[in-house]
């Protein structure tokens, strides 16, 4: 039987537990800040306005779920949330490459020339490893966390499946949607094999239960996007083996550039309420 | 559910019972800020109240249960609870956490407020308990005061379409139009029958299924 950890303080005192959980959650946190912070910047510029309202509902739900793992994170490491998300070094943010990658060329506030396949694309790989990590973390031996994820899964359920929609309705509709998102789909997969990687925490993060393996996350999600890409008929395009996954503490600058913005206001009055 | 800390003699423990009943009704009181027909107890988002003795007064400790836990309206909710309890003689300080476990599932809603939702233009969710062998362990107890959920269930591993009733006109043939609505907690639906839009609460923790368009 699995050792279970009901509360912060039966872990914080097992330096080896506490790392490695300290590990996984910042990559949670950071996941979710960098997706949620992607898709605010789409806002105004989505196709049409019903979407703006989703993909900023999305953005917004996404954001309280990177709040929850920073909340959980404050007994841990003894800072709080707002600090954890904004006022790290480059080196100790934990999130995928994936999802730090810019929505297109240009900025949301001058000449944004975003791609809505990467989008609808990325929505989708993101959204369906992200279900497959929640379950997976429903079983997880820090309750907490256990407890969290079973939450969110019922309120992503909704995210995956409006890209699930936008990938079955442009799939059929010209075959302009169906290059763009073929290619859109090369980018992404590019960078695909960073979602599971556990970084260097990843043996005692298993060992204990505290989460999945990355054997096992990569093999669903790639069987429930190879579904995904079957029911429409579109190539499963390769895998990509990129140079870092963001899991060690290695960003791009686009990435870096994102939490300075993110962080800009924070950073001139920390001690402000808001 | 209400547990209590240990009250010392009768007496205190008489009027840690009135203070409980004061709370429950405040809290009965106190509506959703974003859907202000229903309450938050209403919507079973009280999960528990402790009345814990403190030197002679009583401090109050209420767990809410947030519906989706980025909902921006948890800090005003905190506020108005707060200050809706805070005057009840007796009580010198309230306390209010949200905690996620038990998550906070449609069934939770009691069937009181359902008509509510619907006179005020929402749609309330699909009404479904699923039924299994034996209660799943980390499953919390209904709310206080909400029977459970008799008919409509069904069987494990099942699901539901989801085709709520225009709350403008009673017809069922609607049509959600965007699951994203005005706040986390509600979709667009369209109604074909009297063509108009109208909101419906999204079902969270029931296995639903949702319409694609056609």
């Amino acid at each position: 039987m699995m050792e279970r950890f009901a509360s912060p303080e039966a872990i914080v005192n097992r330096p080896d537990a506490r790392s490695a959980l300290v590990e996984l959650l910042f990559q949670l946190a950071d996941d979710d800040l960098f997706v949620a912070h992607r898709a605010s910047e789409w806002l105004g510029l989505a196709p049409h306005i019903e979407e703006d309202v989703a993909f900023s509902s999305i953005a917004q739900n996404t954001m309280g779920h990177a709040l929850y793992w920073y909340t959980l994170l404050e007994p841990l490491t003894g800072k709080n949330a707002d600090d954890l998300a904004y006022l790290r070094p480059r080196e100790a943010y934990r999130q995928a490459i994936l999802v730090e990658r810019p929505n297109g060329p240009g900025l949301f506030y001058e000449n944004p020339s975003y791609d809505w396949a990467y989008a609808v694309v990325r929505g989708l790989a993101y959204e369906t490893f992200k279900r497959i990590r929640l379950e997976a973390l429903a079983s997880s031996s820090y309750v907490p966390l256990a407890e969290a994820a079973l939450k969110m899964r019922d309120e992503q359920f909704y995210h995956l499946y409006h890209w699930e929609t936008w990938w079955t309705e442009l799939s059929q509709s010209t075959d302009e949607a169906r290059r763009r998102l073929t290619e859109a789909a090369r980018s992404v997969f590019h960078d695909l094999p960073t979602l599971w990687d556990l970084g260097p925490k990843a043996e005692t993060i298993v060992r204990l239960g505290l989460g999945p393996s990355a054997e096992e996350i990569e093999r669903k999600t790639l069987k429930a996007l190879e579904a995904e890409f079957r029911r429409v008929a579109l190539s499963f395009p390769p895998l990509g083996s990129p140079a870092f996954t963001g899991r060690e503490g290695q960003h791009t600058d686009e990435g870096w550039a994102a939490i300075q913005m993110m962080g800009e206001v924070y950073r001139m009055a920390p001690e402000a309420a808001w | 559910m209400t547990v209590d800390r240990p009250i010392g003699n009768a007496s205190s423990k008489r009027e840690a019972e009135k203070i409980r009943r004061l709370v429950e009704r405040a809290l009965d009181n106190v509506g959703d800020p974003e859907m202000p027909a229903v309450s938050l107890s209403e919507l079973g988002m009280v999960h528990e109240i402790r009345i814990v003795e403190a030197d002679r007064s009583f401090r109050v400790e209420i767990d809410l249960l947030p519906t989706f836990v980025g909902c921006p309206a948890l800090e005003l909710m905190r506020r108005e609870v707060e200050r809706t309890v805070r005057p009840i003689p007796g009580v010198v300080q309230v306390e209010v956490r949200f905690v996620s476990h038990p998550r906070w599932t449609t069934d939770r809603i009691r069937p009181s407020a359902r008509p509510k939702l619907e006179a005020y233009g929402i749609a309330p969710p699909p009404c479904l308990t699923v039924r299994s062998p034996a209660p799943a362990p980390d499953e919390a107890p209904p709310p206080n005061g909400a029977p459970a959920p008799a008919e409509a269930t069904v069987a494990v591993g099942a699901s539901v379409e989801w085709n709520p009733r225009c709350p403008y006109c009673g017809s069922e043939d609607t049509i959600l139009e965007n699951p994203f609505g005005p706040t986390s907690c509600r979709s667009i639906f369209y109604c074909r029958s009297c063509l108009n839009p109208f909101e419906a609460m999204k079902p969270l923790g029931v296995p639903v299924v949702l319409q694609r368009r056609p």
